[in-house]
This record gives structure tokens, sequence and C-alpha cells, in this order.
């Protein structure tokens, strides 16, 4: 053992001396005033008067008194403070040595710790980057979302007419007030490849309100808003790289957009500040920014309810303020639809833009990150375990520092700094272990996620992971540390440091540990099991197609090419018919929308039925080229498919699904009823429905089935949508023959969104599949770092009672026995640890309540697999010291103690 | 201070104890009486300002200290000069020859410079 070097309390030698000090001031001063008070005696003076004289020649004696002892203890300060110093260089140096001398002990620890620190270092910088940092912004604070709220329940984006009204009464809150909508465009007609771009439209002012500044060029003004105005342009950092090679003199020049010419006036930097800020979570950056630009005339476009709505609040002013200011105001007046009762008004909310933005993911990201506080935990449960079995073996070390005379202050102090120096390694291999686990991240997180781009380890994550280390240290250090310290001495050292004393109240406590870790494993062992059990059961969900094998693409015709119906009718004809003919191609269909993606919905009037004001009819609309059911493997359940009668100048036709029959034509026959709606025919023109399919999952996966009507494109000409290619191979492989078809058909035209229609099923999964993953992966971890403490508490046990078992064996048990022994042991602590933590977890798992579907939040499945799952890694941590135990030569384990 | 006693220059007290010690560890009192002996009654050291310069070198790591008995039976704190004081002295002594080197030339001078 290197003995440290044992000043015995130093500090309090420290406190002594400076008391010292002035003791030794006055002496030193009176041995002076004595000395000369004799030598004036001798010279002849009495001695009174040579005393006086000896003190006078000192001018005032406490001056000089407490200047002195100003200055030593002056020195005596600086002295303590280099004591401290040296002490903690020592503390360091000597940890350092320790975790030199027991590798194997060093890297359990780091990377126990690295796991727990690292997933939670990755998990911390997420959250960060999503909920934590201000939005990109500029003033983000005083932008709020104005979201349309239909019979005070509904949440629907809003329409233009709304968002005149609005900015018509919106002056006292609000210093600006813009609209946004999504807006793709084809980028053709030059010498490149036609491109087909995400865009957005917005009002002037939104750039200006996001604190967005033009890298070159200028970004709207109000007079570029008007319909009348020129066609001006903003486009994004990336399209100006990739398309101009970043050419300043891309400001001034003319793009073809959709066929027509449009003027680009700046370049926007692609950037965080860039993403729009539109309702929902999605944030697919934008390479177009337009003006508004709407035809006043379009009357129809001015009550569709598609556009996001965002205020910027005067200074000093809350989203709350603003919300009731805007209640106040008088409201649009509802629709109007003759024959039918009069709409209630919608109404208008107000939200703190991020609130709005980010509000289904906070609840999300918040259980994730606890889950990953529970492995932290874990892991430093473990760790403490280790450190308390370490202890009985540093017992007698500790017990030699203490009888040279270390105070238990001091050996815990420099058990602490030596907890700390293992956490700060773990923390940084957790770094490393962050890094990874972002990328992985990365490539499978849903890039549904907002802002996900802007999640990077920096500073504050790095801050993060020290403060979270040094916890951790107090966390798993410190009992061990107090108990350490105050080893029973004498017979520590008379046992020769084996240490039997005290063992039994060691055992006590890292069971207890061990029981913690089981309950807590256990926890997220039930999480990750009914989230996985959810992911199953939606994915059982009947869909009502089949989304093998199939290839998925939009196109869109720009009006200035595709002008009239005939064209664009022309167009998906010789397109679907162009692609059959493609080898390996079995089938092609279109549809206005995908299914799981969701589209466009709407109020259907179904004459003959009447239902209250606030019960009007919303159904789902697709417009769909008539195999469309044949190509998705779609069932019909009543009546009949659409047919090549079904054609311009005949009678307008839909069908729909089941959910509608069921839910608004419940107890009649739905075929032959009449509807009429709102989509390229005026309302009152009445469609009959001919036919009844099974519900197809429109929306996603985990919400029932709405009603939706299927109108066959033969009938309502359409200007774009999905192409969707069922092939007999991989779908991916028939790709180039499909592009060249269409470009074969209409050179400018590019197909933009390909995906399998897997991928499309699988998009709408994505993050319950996510939370489903990292839950286990959590898990995982938990139950790997629970076993490993069975493991060693297990070990330990055997080691201690080696004897005892010689003795068994000795005496004739059978090594079954001792097995059967070393298995009750862990099985008890197991047993223990479930239970605490099914308690624990029939609590907490409440909080998942929300995340599931069709799986009760105390799912009995769950619970018992968790246990199953828990017991079986236990036995395994206990098989391996159990069986050396039972192979213990009696003779051998007798001589041991 | 007494009239007949020359001022002491600041540091110069500094220097002349540094000097004494250089005989050997002393204690305050002696260190007074040295320099007054030595300067032949010129150089009159105040109590007041020589116990503080000695805990100012002590200090600076100049002197150390210890107590111990004095020739005249009683205990007393004796100074002693470090190898750090000692290149202190070396390097003030040769700073002083020059200042005094400088006075005196000042002082001599028969014209007044050009």
């Amino acid at each position: 053992m290197t003995a440290q070097p044992t000043q015995p309390s130093r500090w309090r030698r420290l406190l002594h001396l400076r008391r010292s000090v002035r003791a030794g001031v006055q002496e030193e001063l009176a041995f002076h005033v004595a000395m000369k008070t004799e030598e004036l005696i001798a010279s002849g003076l009495d001695p009174a008067a040579a005393r006086e004289q000896a003190l006078e020649s000192f001018g005032t004696v406490a001056d000089v008194r407490d200047a002195c002892i100003e200055i030593d203890e002056r020195v005596l300060r600086r002295e303590r403070r280099g004591d401290y110093m040296t002490s903690f260089v020592q503390d360091v140096r000597y940890a350092l040595r320790n975790m030199r001398r027991t590798p194997a002990f060093t890297v359990v620890v780091a990377l126990t710790l690295a796991l727990g620190i690292g997933a939670n270092t990755a998990m911390f910088s997420v959250v960060d980057a999503v909920l934590l940092k201000p939005l990109p912004y500029a003033q983000p604070e005083r932008l709020v979302s104005l979201v349309t709220v239909s019979r005070d329940v509904n949440e629907f984006p809003s329409s233009f007419a709304e968002f005149q009204h609005w900015r018509q009464h919106a002056d006292g809150p609000f210093s600006a007030l813009a609209a946004l909508f999504r807006n793709g465009a084809t980028l053709a007609g030059d010498d490149g490849e036609p491109m087909a771009l995400a865009g957005a439209r917005m009002s002037a002012v939104l750039p200006r309100m996001l604190g967005v500044q033009p890298l070159v060029g200028r970004a709207f003004t109000a007079e570029d808003d008007p319909h009348t105005a020129e066609r001006t342009v903003m486009i994004s950092e990336r399209l100006w790289r990739l398309r101009y090679s970043a050419s300043p003199s891309i400001v001034g020049r003319t793009i073809t957009l959709n066929g027509n010419p449009w003027r680009v006036i700046g370049v926007y930097p692609s950037n965080a500040r860039s993403t729009l800020p539109f309702g929902s979570v999605e944030t697919t950056p934008t390479d177009l920014w337009m003006p508004l630009r709407l035809d006043p005339a379009a009357e129809w476009l001015y009550g569709l309810q598609f556009m996001s709505v965002v205020g910027q609040l005067r200074p000093g002013i809350t989203a709350t303020e603003a919300g009731a200011w805007m209640a106040r105001q008088p409201p649009l007046p509802g629709l109007q639809i003759a024959g039918a009762p009069p709409q209630r008004p919608n109404s208008v909310r107000v939200y703190q833009l991020s609130d709005r933005l980010l509000d289904n993911v906070q609840r999300y990201l918040a259980i994730l990150l606890g889950a990953v506080g529970f492995v932290l935990l874990i892991a430093c449960v473990n760790v403490a375990n280790l450190l308390l079995a370490r202890a009985a073996l540093r017992q007698r070390e500790l017990a030699v520092r203490t009888a040279l005379g270390a105070s238990r202050s001091r050996i815990v102090t420099q058990l602490l700094v030596e907890s700390v120096m293992r956490a700060l390694l773990g923390g940084a291999l957790g770094v490393a272990i962050a890094y990874a686990s972002l990328a992985a991240f990365r490539a499978y997180l849903p890039a549904r996620l907002p802002r996900f781009d802007e999640v990077q380890l920096d500073g504050r994550v790095l801050l993060f992971v020290i403060v979270v280390s040094l916890l951790t240290a107090i966390v798993f250090g410190l009992v061990p540390a107090l108990r350490a310290s105050r080893p029973d001495m004498v017979s520590t050292l008379r046992e020769g440091g084996r240490g039997l004393a005290g063992s039994m109240r060691h055992d006590r406590l890292r069971r207890s540990l061990v029981v913690a870790e089981v309950a807590l494993s256990f926890v997220l062992l039930v999480g990750a099991g009914l989230l996985f059990r959810s992911l199953n059961a939606i994915l059982a969900v009947p869909r009502g197609f089949e989304s093998a094998n199939t290839l998925t693409a939009s196109v869109t015709l720009p009006a200035a090419r595709y002008p009239d119906s005939t064209r664009q009718v022309t167009f998906f004809e010789s397109a679907i018919e162009r692609l059959s003919a493609l080898p390996g191609v079995k089938s092609v269909t279109v549809t206005t929308s995908l299914p799981i993606e969701g589209g466009v919905n709407g109020g259907v009037n179904i004459p003959g039925s009447t239902f209250g004001p606030d019960e009007r009819p919303i159904a789902e609309k697709r417009v769909v080229s008539p195999n469309y059911f044949e190509a998705l493997g779609a069932r019909m359940v009543a009546g009949r498919a659409f047919q090549p009668t079904d054609r311009a100048g005949a009678e307008l036709v839909v069908i729909v699904n089941e959910s509608f029959v069921r839910r608004y034509l419940p107890d009649v026959d739905p075929i032959g009823r009449m509807v009429d709606f709102l989509w390229g025919t005026p309302e009152g023109v009445p469609q009959r429905i001919v036919g009844v399919v099974a519900d197809i999952r429109e929306q996603n996966l985990n919400e029932p089935s709405a009603p939706a009507i299927y109108i066959p494109a033969t009938q309502r000409p359409i200007d774009g949508g999905y192409l969707m290619v069922r092939t007999s191979g991989d779908p991916i492989s028939v790709l180039p023959a499909v592009r060249r078809e269409i470009l074969a058909i209409d050179r400018y035209l590019p197909l933009s969104q390909v995906r399998t229609l897997d991928d499309v099923v699988d998009g709408g999964l994505s993050r319950q599949r996510f939370s489903a993953s990292l839950l286990g992966a959590f898990s995982l971890l938990a139950l790997f770092l629970a076993a490993i403490g069975i493991y060693g508490l297990i070990s330990y046990a055997v080691a201690q009672r080696t004897s005892e078992f010689g003795i068994r064996a000795a005496l004739g048990a059978q090594s079954g026995d001792i097995v059967r022994l070393v298995l009750t042991e862990s099985g008890t602590l197991v047993l223990a640890g479930v239970v605490l933590g099914g308690a624990a977890a029939a609590g907490l798992t409440r909080v998942l309540s929300s995340q599931l579907y069709a799986v009760s939040a105390t799912d009995a499945v769950s619970f018992v697999l968790a246990a199953g799952v828990l017991v079986a890694a236990a036995m395994l941590a206990s098989a391996l010291p159990s069986w050396r135990a039972s192979r213990l030569d009696p003779a051998r384990a007798l001589r041991s103690d | 201070m007494r009239d007949s006693s020359l001022d002491m220059l600041q540091g110069t007290l500094d220097l002349l104890v540094l000097k004494t010690l250089t005989w050997g560890p002393a204690h305050g009192y002696a260190i007074v009486r040295w320099i007054q002996q030595l300067s032949g009654d010129q150089l009159i050291v105040s109590e007041g300002s020589l116990y503080p310069a000695l805990h100012r070198l002590d200090e600076r790591g100049w002197v150390e200290s210890e107590w111990k008995i004095s020739d005249a039976g009683r205990r007393a704190r004796f100074y002693r000069l470090t190898p750090k004081g000692r290149a202190q002295l070396r390097a003030e002594h040769a700073t002083w020859g020059r200042f005094v080197r400088a006075v005196s030339r000042v002082l001599e001078a028969e014209s007044q410079p050009a």
C-alpha cells in the first residue's frame, strides 16, 4: 500500500497556528522591550523610566503589533489555501493511481457509467434542441399561431376569408399577421432537368417577422402581395447553389415555375430560421417562397380551410391576452348552405408558436427522457454496488490510513474525489457513445420530429454531461464512501483485512440496491412491452389495401401547359397506358391523396337525411382512377366499382366507404342515395352513390377509420396526384422506366415524393416505432446492467461463503443443493424487485396511456412478459457463480478462510 | 526618528537587515544593536519599522524565523537569511552602489549641465 503523506489534521494545526500568531508577535515584542529596558537600567535609569523609554521607542506598540499580526495571518491564509490545493492534487493523483492499479474494475465502472451518461446525453441533446432552445426566429417569444376552431372543439387550418377578417380586427394585440401555405411548383423550361420543388405562398411580411435576411437581393414588400402584381419569388440558398452556382446575377432573372414566368428578387439562407412555421410538426424545408397573390375573383378559394396563420405580438402582449382580444371581436359569419340550418361561426385560438409547433412532442420526449433517466439511475446503483464490494477489499488500506491519523472527512473527501474521477471518465466515454447514438438517431428518428436538424453536441450538452457526471458521482459514491470511512479499525487490522465485521451490514445494503435495480428495469421493460404491443396492435389493424410492391410518385400538371380538363385527362390516360405496358408492372392507378397520409376533407350534404347544426357530415374526399379499388386490392361490399361508362357527361357517381354508411346512412340502403359537396362541382349538384367499399385506411392507423367519398377522375379531372404503380418485383427497379415514360409524355414534368407504398405506411408509424425501439433499447440496457448487478452480488456472496459451501460439500451436500441455495438467493432478489417494480410500473405506465393503441396501461401480458424476461436474465446471471460454487473442492474451500 | 540620525530611505532598512543576517541568525533586538554599532551610531533603526519589516521579509521568503533561547537565557524569535534572501541582498547591494554613485556624481558636480 502506498501510504499517502498524511498530515494529522493539518487543518486543526492551521487553526492552532492562527491563535499562536498573536501570541508569537506579542512575545517577540515583549522580548525586545525587556532587553531594551535592561540595557537602559544598566546605563543608570531607574526601572520605571527605563521601561517607559523602551516602549516609547516603538511609537505605538499596538500599531506595530497589529501590522505584524496582519502580515503573519496573510501568510497563514495563503498557506492554508495552498494546503487545500495540495491535498486536492494529492487526492486526484491518488485516485488516478488507484484506478490504474485496478484496470478491470476501472473499465467496468467507466463503461457502466458511460452507457448511462451516453444515453442520457444523446436524449438530452434532442430534448434541448427540440424543446428547450427558443425557436430559431428573431424574437420568437412574440410569435404566435392563430388557429380556427369549429364548434369549440376541432381545430382546423384557417381560410383566407378568416385571415382577412382577423387582420381587420387584430390591430390591438398584433403588430403583424401573416398567412402561409404549402405550394409546390415545378421548375422547368430552361436547360436543366425539370425539378419538383417544395414551396410556400406567404404574406409579404412573413420573412421580416421571422427575421430572415436575404443573402442577395431583397425580401418581399407589400407591393408583391396583390394578385395583379408581377410574379416575384425568393429562392433558397440550397436551390441557388444547386441550380445557379450561387451566382449573384440570379436576382432579377426570370425563371419558369409551373409554366409561368417568375422574377427572382432574392435568395434566403437555407438555415433553421427559414424553416417555415406551418402549424403541423412537419418541417420539410422549402425552396421557393412566393407571395400570396390570391385572386379575389376565385371566391371558392376563400372559404377553404388550408392556411396557417402566424401573428407577431406587440411588445408586452401575451398570447393569452391576444386570444382574449380576438374572442371579443365579431366572428366571421358561418357558412350558409341553401336548405341547411345555419352553421355556428368558427372561433379563433391564439397559441404561443413554440407551444403549437412542439405540443405533441413534449410529452413524447418527456417520457423518453424519464426512461433514459432510469437507465442512468440503474447504472449508478450498479457502480455503487461495485464500490461497496471493493470497499470491503479496501478496508485494510483505509484502516491503516485511519491509524496513521487521516480523519474521516479526509477519507470521505478522497473517496469522493475518486468517484468524481471515475464519473468524469465515464462521462467522457459517454460523450463518445452519445455521438454514436445521435448518428443512429439520425438514421432512425422520424423526420417528422421538428427541429431535429438543430440537434448537436454543443457546449450546453457538454455542460449537461459534466453536471450529470458530478451528480452521478455523488449518487453512487457517497454511500460507499461514508460506509468505507468508518471501518472497525482494530478488528479489520487483526483479521488481516478480510473484514468479516460489517459484512452482514454490507450485504443487506447491497441486496437492497440490487432489488432497486431489478425494480427499475422492470418498469422500463413493462413500458417497452406496452409500446411494442401497441405497435403490433396498430400493425394488425386491417388497412383495407395491399401495400406490397407498389411504387408511388407525385405529379403536378402546370396550369400553363394543362389549361383545360381535356389535356389533364389525356395526360393521365396516356400515363396509365404507357406505364401499364412496362415489363414487370401489374397495374397503374391515380389518386389525389395516398392512403394513411390523410388529405382533403370537407362537408357533405345528404338530401333526405337531416342533421343537427353541429352534426353536418364531414368526409375525406379522394378523386381516383376508375381502377383504384381493384389496383389497391380493396373489397367492394355493396353496389359496383367505377366503370368505363362513368365518363364526363354521364350521371355523376361516387363510391363511399363503410364508415360513411355506418355514420351517416345507417339503417338504409345507401346504393342509389344522392350526396352533394364541393369539389370541382358547385354545391347543390347531386351525385349518386353507386357502391360501398370496405374501409381503406386513409388516415393514421391509430385513429378510427373516417367516412370517405371516392370520385372518379374520369368525371372530375385533376391537375395532379399520385401515380401508384404495382409491380411483380422490387418496385424501385421500375423507377427509371417510369421516369422515362413520364418525360416522354412531357419533357418538363418531374416526379416528386417517390416512395414505395410500404414506406408510406411505415412513415405513419415512424414515431411509434421509434419510441418503442428506443424504450426497448433503454430497457435492454437496464436489464443488462441489472443482470451484471445480480451477477456481482451472487459471485461475491459465493466467494464469501466459500468455506460454508466447503463444509456443506464435506458433509455430503450434493452440488445440486448448493446450486439451489444460490438460485434461491437470486430468486428472492428478483422476486422482491419484480413486486416493487410491478407496483411502481402500475403507477408509472399511466403516462404512456396517450401513446398506446388498443393496449391498456396495465396490460397483464406486458407485465408477465417483463417479469419472465427479468427472471430469465437473473437465472442466467447467477448460473455461472452457482456452477463455480458447485465445483468447489471441499478441502481447498475449507482452507481458504 | 531622532534628529541626529539619518532618515532611512525606502527599502534601505530591508537591505541593512539582510546584510546583518549574513553573519548568522539574530533576533530583532540584536539587529537594531548591530546596525547602530556598525554605523557608528549614525543609523538608529526604529523598532516601529523594524518588526513589520522583518515579518514582511519572512512573508517574501527572504528570511525565516524560529524560536530559540537567547544569550540572556530568554526565548526569542531568531531570524535567519534564506538562500533566496541572500540572492536578494546581492541584487539590492549592487543597486544601492549604483544609486550612491549616481547621487554623489550629482552632488559633486561643479557646473550646470549644458
